[in-house]
């Protein structure tokens, strides 16, 4: 009988490649692999009792991944030649896997508690003999981990600072209570060493904590949950989590657990009491930790990586514009080369754009730009030449003198970027908002806003349009005249954001015929702008991102 | 049969906005029940152009918005015929009101206009601050608007059950900027 595992994998990496011909290889199985798109087909040839047996094997030693969307298996008449191959030559260099982990937990094992334990999927440590132990004047070589991940992990209960050597570089881990918050500390980062009690921290969605314990181990944010805000060990309104994504940590978060212990924090610098070492490990092959977002279709973004072809890189570096080149990674990943897209590229960091490919257009069309004020002053006077906005300005100034005041002290030569995130910054000014529109909407209760308005100005043309940025600063200072409050504005301001796309690319259609919409620039791993971006867009249009490449290059 | 009641005004300037708080208050006050047709309510705000892929999907189309008339006063209803408008209505109100007549004569010139009717009120027109308040002509007018939608929809087969009785046009003026629609077929 022939059998075919269907996946669906949203990422160019070998990775399942390599696991399914690994875990076939170690059984003995006569299989094919055959690769189509998104699609990775796993054809396994066998009787039916070996067959089943290798149904459970297949489930123990293969690791789940963000990338891997769906699966499904049917019987099947023939076993197509693959068009994949594992690639053996070079180390995976991946965190443990779930073979590895039966060994170093298994108390028959010889490997039983060894960190680095040896495996062909994972990373090759097997030069690695002992940890060397420095406490105060004493330094002790040992290969008796259990003892000392036992020992480490109740002087941590203790209250210790303990410098670890990992194989993704080195940290001081301390207890989350004993957390010295830097206010210059851009994030916070914690180890997550039981995914049980996750919650007890932050905010975290199913599909998030799943991803944590996936074989990428990534990095991601969350949202620190109220009620541990409460307690006001920490300031910080996010918290950057992961989980244990070598043995080393693994096994010292088993110990730590046993204690009651779920979280800890770690830096790179600072005072520690012991130091964890070993020799033998080259830094340079060190194990990347990907920082992702997990949407809220379970589709994982990556926000930093180093894990992706490097042949993209060159493309990258092929065009001039941030936003070209990440719409043309984008395309080349996807093999939309042949197909129509509009990529919307949205930045905190860099010039927002919109622009439009086709395989017979040399080169892309710019559909939108930004053109940012010089000044509060000239916001103000745009505003009084609109029909109705003498009068809007006039009530606005009469009630909220104050913000008017602060707004026109706003110096915009600040504002480096002609994009969407800059207009909001000029609308927060002049709105007299405590907080970021992106802050206040992702805090907001509700499921909708008022709707803000975002106008184009009249054009025949398809392309080269500009943004009528007074409507949008208008429909904000109308509603606040109205009552409405911050938090409820700035939901507006982002769910017709959304919409604001959502049109432009049912304009650009009727000419064009998309062949789907393309979304770049890490605003759009932005919770809400997302829900609503798919919700705008998600029923007419194919929605594409980046693959292993990042969303925002931080260079 | 699809039916589309659609909502139109700008909310932010009183009584221009019952167009959208109307159909909010329809929306909540009322489930709509019917063997052969569907009744799906839009707030098109102040879309206009952009309404025109909606509205093109539907076999029925109900308007409601502000208008102008000669000879009227503040809270006079008017339910027509689009295609067979009365010679009073003039058509010349607030900008919303222009673009969505200019966007129902671009469908129809399409020749993808669905059988039109429009539910038309008077507004009281007002230069104050931006509120979600309304006059109370307009209140009063609410009542009249409701009947008559009641009425002609169960001319066309569909029913109507009360699911929120306690509702008022005035406390719907007040949140429905932030509030969904729930009768949506998803057409």
């Amino acid at each position: 009988m022939i059998l075919e595992y269907k996946f669906e994998y949203l990422s160019n990496n070998n990775t399942l490649v390599n696991f399914l011909t690994n875990i076939a290889d170690a059984s003995d199985m006569k299989f094919e692999i055959t690769k189509e798109k998104n699609e990775i087909n796993f054809y396994v040839d066998a009787d039916e009792e070996a067959m089943s047996s290798f149904a459970s094997t297949i489930a123990s030693d293969l690791p789940m991944s963000v990338f891997l969307q769906n699966t499904a298996v049917s019987l099947v008449q023939e076993m197509p030649p693959s068009n994949i191959q594992a690639d053996k030559t070079k180390q995976f260099n991946l965190p443990f896997c779930p073979k590895c982990l039966q060994k170093a937990e298994s108390a028959e094992s010889s490997d039983y508690y060894n960190p680095f334990t040896t495996c062909p999927m994972c990373c090759d440590t097997k030069d690695i003999k002992e940890f060397i132990v420095s406490f105060g004047d004493e330094i002790k070589r040992t290969d008796a981990y259990k003892e000392v991940f036992e020992d480490l992990a109740s002087r941590i209960h203790q209250g210790l600072g303990v410098r670890f050597k990992t194989l993704s570089g080195t940290f001081i881990f301390e207890k989350l209570e004993n957390l010295q918050e830097d206010k210059n500390q851009k994030d916070i980062k914690l180890l997550c060493t039981n995914l049980a009690n996750i919650s007890n921290v932050v905010v975290a969605k199913k599909a998030e904590i799943v991803a944590l314990a996936c074989i990428e181990k990534p990095q991601m944010d969350f949202r620190i949950n109220e009620l541990y805000k409460s307690k006001n060990i920490i300031q910080a309104k996010r918290l950057s989590v992961r989980y244990p994504n070598d043995l080393i940590l693994y096994l010292l978060s088993k110990e730590l657990r046993a204690l009651g212990i779920d979280f800890l924090s770690y830096k790179n610098e600072g005072s520690y009491d012991i130091n964890v070492d070993f020799e033998n490990f080259d830094a340079k092959e060190s194990l990347k930790i990907p920082k992702l977002k997990i949407l809220e279709q379970n589709r994982a973004l990556v926000l930093e990586s180093e894990n992706y072809d490097k042949k993209f890189m060159q493309v990258f570096e092929s065009l001039k514009e941030k936003n070209k080149a990440h719409f043309m990674v984008l395309l080349y990943e996807n093999s939309l080369l042949q197909k129509r897209i509009l990529n919307f590229y949205t930045s905190s960091r860099d010039d927002d754009n919109v622009s439009y490919y086709a395989k017979d257009l040399e080169g892309f069309l710019d559909v939108l730009n930004y053109r940012l004020p010089k000044s509060i002053q000239e916001v103000f006077e745009d505003i009084q030449k609109e029909e109705s906005g003498e009068r809007l300005l006039k009530n606005y100034k009469n009630k909220y003198p104050d913000s008017i005041k602060t707004a026109l002290e706003f110096d915009l030569s600040v504002l480096k970027n002609a994009s969407i995130v800059s207009f909001w910054k000029i609308a927060e000014s002049i709105l007299g908002f405590k907080n970021s529109i992106l802050d206040n909407a992702s805090l907001s209760l509700l499921e909708k806003g008022p709707r803000i308005d975002y106008k184009l100005f009249e054009s025949a043309r398809i392309y080269n349009k500009e943004f009528n940025y007074i409507k949008l600063i208008q429909s904000g200072m109308s509603f606040r005249l109205a009552g409405v409050d911050e938090r409820t504005i700035s939901l507006g301001y982002i769910e017709s954001y959304a919409h604001f796309i959502s049109n432009i690319a049912d304009e650009v259609n009727k000419e064009m015929e998309l062949e789907g919409i393309s979304l770049s620039g890490d605003i759009f791993a932005d919770e809400r702008i997302s829900h609503y971006v798919h919700k705008s867009i998600g029923k007419n249009f194919k929605i594409f991102y980046n693959k292993d490449f990042v969303i925002q290059t931080r260079f | 049969m699809n039916i589309l009641i659609l909502g139109i005004g700008n909310i932010l300037f009183q009584d221009e906005g019952i167009g959208a708080h109307f159909v909010h208050y329809m929306d909540e006050k009322y489930e709509y029940i019917s063997q052969k047709n569907s009744v799906t309510i839009v707030d098109g705000g102040t879309l206009a152009q952009r309404l025109i892929p909606l509205i093109v999907r539907y076999d029925y189309l109900i308007v409601v918005d502000c208008i102008e008339a000669y000879d009227s006063e503040p809270g006079d209803v008017y339910f027509f015929d689009f295609e067979n408008a009365p010679d009073e209505i003039n058509w010349q109100g607030s900008a919303h009101e222009v673009e969505m007549l200019q966007t129902l004569n671009m469908i129809r010139m399409n020749g993808d206009l669905p059988p039109s009717r429009v539910l038309g009120v008077i507004p009281k027109r007002i230069d104050d601050d931006t509120a979600f308040e309304l006059s109370e002509e307009i209140i009063a007018a609410a009542d009249t608007m409701e009947q008559t939608v009641i009425k002609h929809l169960e001319s066309l087969d569909v029913s109507l059950r009360e699911r929120n009785p306690q509702i008022t046009i005035s406390a719907m003026a007040q949140i429905s900027f932030k509030r969904e629609i729930v009768n949506d077929s998803g057409i």
